[in-house]
């Protein structure tokens, strides 16, 4: 069992024959993920990459039974495209996307309002759940080499940290149910209550290694469900602990204004909530490995 | 993009006409006597002659229309048939990855799924160019012979 995805998840690349499209269908291919089509409009019809290419991603999950979706088109069209896989009914839509209008994302948060839909991203790694030690299925650009099947939930709204965690989580040999990057963006879909919410109804996930970082209350939620629903155990790290008030660090969400959103208040909240919270992101899988062996 | 010829155009509607025309003439010459011919034709055939001459003929030219509009879009359809196989081949980035594509929409032909099956058939036949119904053993068949054929060039 896992979150979200597994080794049969049908999965559609919107943009596929663009550099980035190919390149990671690619990857995603070779790591053993059912990529069943591509879809970019004028070009249905045609292979790409040993892909069906389809016009537009209704005649894809129609063809093809797909029931997820990444998309890797410019950051203008990404709305766009996320609307039209809400419209495709596709399950699982991964906005892999940077730089996508906040105010684009306010629209589509209002069209996918009380839909089936799920959206991760935009601004995100994806989502990744190993099946075998080389395999698994793999929605987003992170590296697979560095994933193992295991008991470990990771959520994260970095990418790169994300990596490290679960670097760090196979090096001590814990390995992970599935992945999650939930994107820095302000707007977002699937939300860090969200992924724990999931992760504790897996029975294939003991604990859960979450990564914040400063700007908004996503974590300070978290702190409340972990709080109050969350019996398996959480590691967390927040980043941006020494980010200077009203400084855009990365991230289009990651900025502390009006004093709200540090790094300190959401350590404190979290703490509060019975989570392990790392000073230093070195130490998250040897934490969790000694939290899990208590 | 239908594969029947259409059957729109000045020369469709020639055609359509053409016989309603004769009618019309003949109908004249029947009940016109002072036109060139009628009188003789009355008299030594039978008043009713050109008549029934023209029906004969009227429907005999439009039994041909709809054989020849029969004829044209089979062949009119081999020939679109024949393009989409040479336009499939040519896009294609590769006969390993074309193959790929195509096991693909084949898996999807054995779908729980009615609607799925049924439009993985119809993107079969647009991908390849060839029809092989909606039974996936079919086309495991043909493209196993694909592939043979393809080793052995």
């Amino acid at each position: 069992m896992s979150i979200l995805i597994d080794g049969s998840t049908k999965v559609i690349t919107q943009g596929i024959t663009g550099k980035n499209g190919t390149f990671h269908s690619l990857q995603a291919k070779a790591y053993g993920t059912q990529v069943v089509g591509g879809v970019t409009p004028g070009k249905g019809g045609t292979v790409h990459e040993g892909v069906p290419v389809f016009d537009s991603v209704r005649e894809a999950v129609l063809a093809t039974g797909a029931t997820a979706s990444v998309i890797y088109v410019p950051a203008p069209f990404t709305a766009d495209s996320i609307c039209e896989a809400v419209d495709a009914g596709i399950e699982l839509i991964v906005a892999i996307t940077e730089g996508v209008p906040v105010l684009d994302m306010a629209w589509v948060r209002d069209v996918m309002r009380g839909g089936r839909s799920r959206l991760v991203g935009p601004n995100c790694p994806g989502v990744i759940t190993p099946v075998s030690e080389r395999t698994g299925c793999k929605i987003g650009i992170m590296p697979a080499y560095i994933h193992r099947p295991g008991r470990v939930g990771v959520v994260s709204r970095s990418g790169t940290l994300t990596y490290e965690a679960v670097w760090q989580l196979t090096s001590v040999g814990l390995g992970q149910s599935t992945c999650v990057g939930i994107g820095g963006d302000p707007i977002h879909g699937t939300n860090f209550v969200d992924c724990l919410t999931l992760f504790q109804a897996d029975p294939a996930t003991d604990g859960v290694v979450m990564i914040g970082e400063i700007g908004g209350s996503a974590e300070e939620e978290a702190a409340d469900y972990i709080r109050t629903s969350m019996t398996k155990p959480v590691v967390a790290f927040i980043a941006g602990a020494t980010a200077p008030p009203g400084k855009r660090m990365g991230h289009a969400g990651a900025i502390i204004s009006g004093g709200k959103g540090t790094a300190a208040d959401k350590q404190a909240a979290l703490r509060k909530a019975g989570v392990v919270v790392v000073d230093t992101p070195s130490v998250m899988g040897a934490t969790m490995k000694s939290v899990l062996g208590r | 993009m239908t594969d029947r010829p259409t059957t729109h155009g000045l020369g469709a509607w020639l055609k359509l006409a053409a016989p309603l025309a004769i009618l019309a003439l003949a109908g004249l010459v029947w009940i016109e006597p002072w036109l060139p011919g009628a009188e003789w034709i009355g008299k030594n055939l039978g008043e009713t002659a050109i008549l029934r001459f023209s029906l004969g003929f009227g429907f005999l030219y439009l039994a041909l229309v709809l054989l020849e509009q029969r004829r044209l879009g089979s062949l009119f359809r081999q020939v679109l048939m024949e393009l989409k196989r040479f336009h499939a081949m040519r896009s294609d980035d590769g006969s390993e990855a074309r193959r790929e594509a195509i096991t693909i929409l084949v898996a999807a032909l054995e779908s729980p799924d009615a609607e799925v099956r049924e439009n993985a058939h119809k993107h079969l036949s647009r991908l390849t160019g060839v029809d092989h119904g909606t039974d996936a053993a079919n086309w495991r068949v043909w493209l196993d012979a694909q592939s043979r054929s393809q080793r052995g060039t």
